[in-house]
């Protein structure tokens, strides 16, 4: 088939049926899969491991395992959702070799410190990247297990549902999770906005 | 009368459009009375909505190539897929700038394309007419994105030497035109008016832009031309027409500069040794026609400025000159056996043929030499007073982690963690190993010595990490 119509094409099937075809070895519905939720997965795995560079890596080794496995994907189940749980597992594993939380969150400090005054940026730009450094810094702080519930459901937009397939939990420990997750946070992010700059928000 | 405590714990509800509450009272009605629930509320609505708005992280620009790649190499050199058309023209290697500026540009293509292709149309003359919209609308998607970029030049991105040729406008948009083109001339014209002109208007400005960068007489603003020919095409207007969805060029994170001949380059500040001044300088030589001449400054700032973020550019035009003149290059010093590494996807095109055979015969030499790849680089990297630079990296790091994308060099890592087993090297799969270098390194200034050169060599591939 031309490249246009193998393009045209696989713009109009959905991903189910590109997953299907990813597991015959179709490079080109592979290559349209990848296109459509490659941000949305390193979206989701930057904001629940807080590193940009690992987040890329384990994005890429994400669909790396999506082709691997596609044969064992069962197409009558939603395809966002099976690639959400290879990027999650990858997720945990990186973190779980990852010696400690608070190594991450020095991280994230450093590179809000070093962000910040960054070449000559404008005043309001300055402020607005301090502000997202506070953010990320304060959702690192968020423990893991109420963090990965607070990205999906309100990064990545899930539904509770949704998240307790996913993460194997009951639906109402999704809600008790996010709703920790939503005042660790709000709280967190009060306290390094506040910390930063001295201003009230 | 609800509890505050009670509110608090049940406000989420109400931000996920669920007003649960109690049957006698709903959470809307408290959170409307109590001004201490309402500012939690508020703060809560905030922060999430502060939350979603965060930058969302651009993917590698050439994030399908790579996983494709491995899943190659695992399937053991299997079938190659077709080209895909909306990947980045490789003549053009994408540098960093490159991949700035195009990749959200075909990404937006791309989007555009996946997300406007009517779905669900009849028979084969309403599919042919849906397909040639959606390559209409990808066109107009990037060629709007380039044209809002071209809108939002100034002169600090100017200064920063963040050019973009105008080779690569061509090159990026006329495969679109032609392929629109040949899809809108095998659907049914009556239904296709409006895109049919369109696609006219684009090729008219690819030809008019293409006829500005051989005419070799005319030395006027690159810029103010573009802007000048598209509006006089109405192509701003008409993009915005045609296209619906896309990356908005505003947001992009850097600008082309267009630039088309020797004359274009922009003036630039600082002297001779600066690397941003000798990059310029090679490539005025090279817009000038100089190739050889271009060559031997895109070396020499090859080898004068190996850390620089420009140094890839650089080493990729060496290339190119080399094979324009059909010659090798010289053997490889240090820093052009690093890029040598990184280079290889860069002509993977059937065009750039010739610069690939002079690639891969380069790394074949350099790959032997491998063993010696650090002596090689301790004994010739240039790097003024190395302990002390190294130790003022160190004090703010207390480790360093590196980022490697090549297995060569992560074999160079192994041997490295032979002589030095204190640094621990932690793999994550064939992509990416990450060392860490214990602070206790410091102490050893015969440790700091030898890894010097390596850092110097890679800087970008380092990451530093703060230390309490």
């Amino acid at each position: 088939m031309a490249p246009e119509a193998l393009l045209a094409t696989c713009a109009e099937q959905t991903d189910e049926q590109l997953a299907v075809a990813t597991a015959g070895g179709d490079e080109g519905a592979f290559r349209t899969l990848m296109n459509r939720h490659k941000r949305s997965v390193l979206c989701y795995l930057h904001r629940f491991v807080g590193d940009p560079a690992w987040a890329e890596d384990l994005a890429q080794e994400t669909f790396v395992r999506v082709f691997r496995h596609a044969g064992r994907y069962d197409p009558t189940r939603g395809f966002s959702l099976w690639l959400l749980r290879i990027a999650r597992n990858l997720a945990f594993d990186h973190l779980r070799s990852r010696r400690s939380e608070e190594r991450v969150l020095t991280e994230l400090q450093a590179r809000t410190r070093e962000a910040a005054p960054a070449q000559g940026q404008p005043e309001a730009a300055a402020l607005r990247r301090e502000a997202e450094g506070a953010l990320e810094t304060a959702l690192a702080s968020v423990p893991e297990s109420f963090r990965e519930v607070l990205v999906l459901c309100d990064v990545q937009g899930l539904s509770y549902q949704e998240v307790s397939e996913l993460t194997e939990t009951p639906v109402k420990t999704v809600s008790t999770r996010l709703f920790r997750a939503r005042q660790e946070l709000r709280q967190a992010y009060r306290r390094y906005a506040d910390g930063s700059n001295g201003r009230e928000s | 009368m609800m509890q505050c405590a009670r509110f608090q714990d049940e406000m989420a509800a109400l931000l996920d459009g669920a007003d649960a509450g109690t049957s006698r009272e709903p959470l809307s009605t408290h959170r409307d009375s109590c001004p201490a629930c309402a500012a939690a509320f508020e703060d809560l609505r905030r922060t999430l909505a502060d939350l979603r708005a965060l930058p969302t992280p651009e993917p590698a620009f050439d994030f399908e190539d790579r996983v494709l790649a491995r899943v190659r190499a695992e399937r053991g050199r299997g079938a190659i897929s077709e080209p895909n058309p909306a990947r980045a023209p490789r003549r053009f290697r994408p540098s960093r700038l490159a991949a700035a500026v195009l990749l959200p540009l075909l990404g937006a293509g791309v989007l555009a394309a996946v997300l406007l292709t009517p779905t669900g149309t009849g028979g084969g003359a309403d599919a042919a007419v849906a397909e040639a919209r959606a390559r209409v609308r990808k066109l107009a998607a990037v060629g709007g994105d380039f044209l809002r970029q071209v809108e939002h030049l100034d002169d600090e991105k100017l200064a920063r030497g963040e050019l973009l040729n105008g080779e690569l406008i061509v090159s990026g948009l006329a495969p679109l035109v032609a392929e629109a083109r040949g899809v809108l001339a095998r659907a049914d014209a009556g239904q296709l008016a409006q895109e049919q002109q369109f696609c006219q208007r684009m090729g008219e400005f690819v030809a008019r832009i293409t006829a500005q960068i051989e005419s070799a007489s005319d030395a006027g603003d690159p810029t103010r031309i573009v802007r000048q020919v598209a509006a006089d095409l109405g192509l701003p207007a008409l993009c915005a027409t045609m296209r619906i969805g896309g990356s908005g060029g505003a947001d992009l994170p850097c600008l082309p500069v267009v630039v088309w001949h020797a004359e274009t380059v922009p003036a630039v500040p600082g002297r001779p040794g600066d690397a941003l001044h000798d990059f310029l300088a090679a490539k005025r030589a090279w817009y000038g026609g100089r190739v050889r001449e271009a060559r031997g400054l895109f070396e020499q700032f090859v080898e004068r400025h190996p850390g620089d973020a420009l140094a890839d550019d650089a080493f990729y035009f060496t290339v190119r000159a080399a094979a324009a003149d059909d010659e090798r290059l010289p053997l490889p010093g240090p820093a052009t056996a690093v890029l040598l590494a990184r280079a290889e996807p860069w002509f993977e095109d059937q065009d750039a043929e010739p610069e690939r055979q002079i690639l891969l015969s380069h790394v074949a030499e350099w790959r032997a030499e491998l063993p010696d790849i650090i002596p090689l680089i301790s004994g010739t990297m240039p790097c003024a007073s190395p302990a002390t630079r190294m130790q003022i990296r160190l004090q703010r790091g207390g480790h360093a982690a590196v980022l490697v994308d090549d297995p060569e060099l992560t074999r160079t890592l192994d041997d490295l963690r032979r002589t030095w087993p204190a640094i621990e090297v932690r793999r994550r799969g064939p992509l990416t190993c990450r060392v860490v270098l214990p602070a206790e390194l410091k102490s050893r200034p015969d440790a700091m010595t030898s890894l010097v050169p390596f850092l110097t060599a890679y800087p970008s591939l380092f990451v530093f990490r703060a230390e309490k």
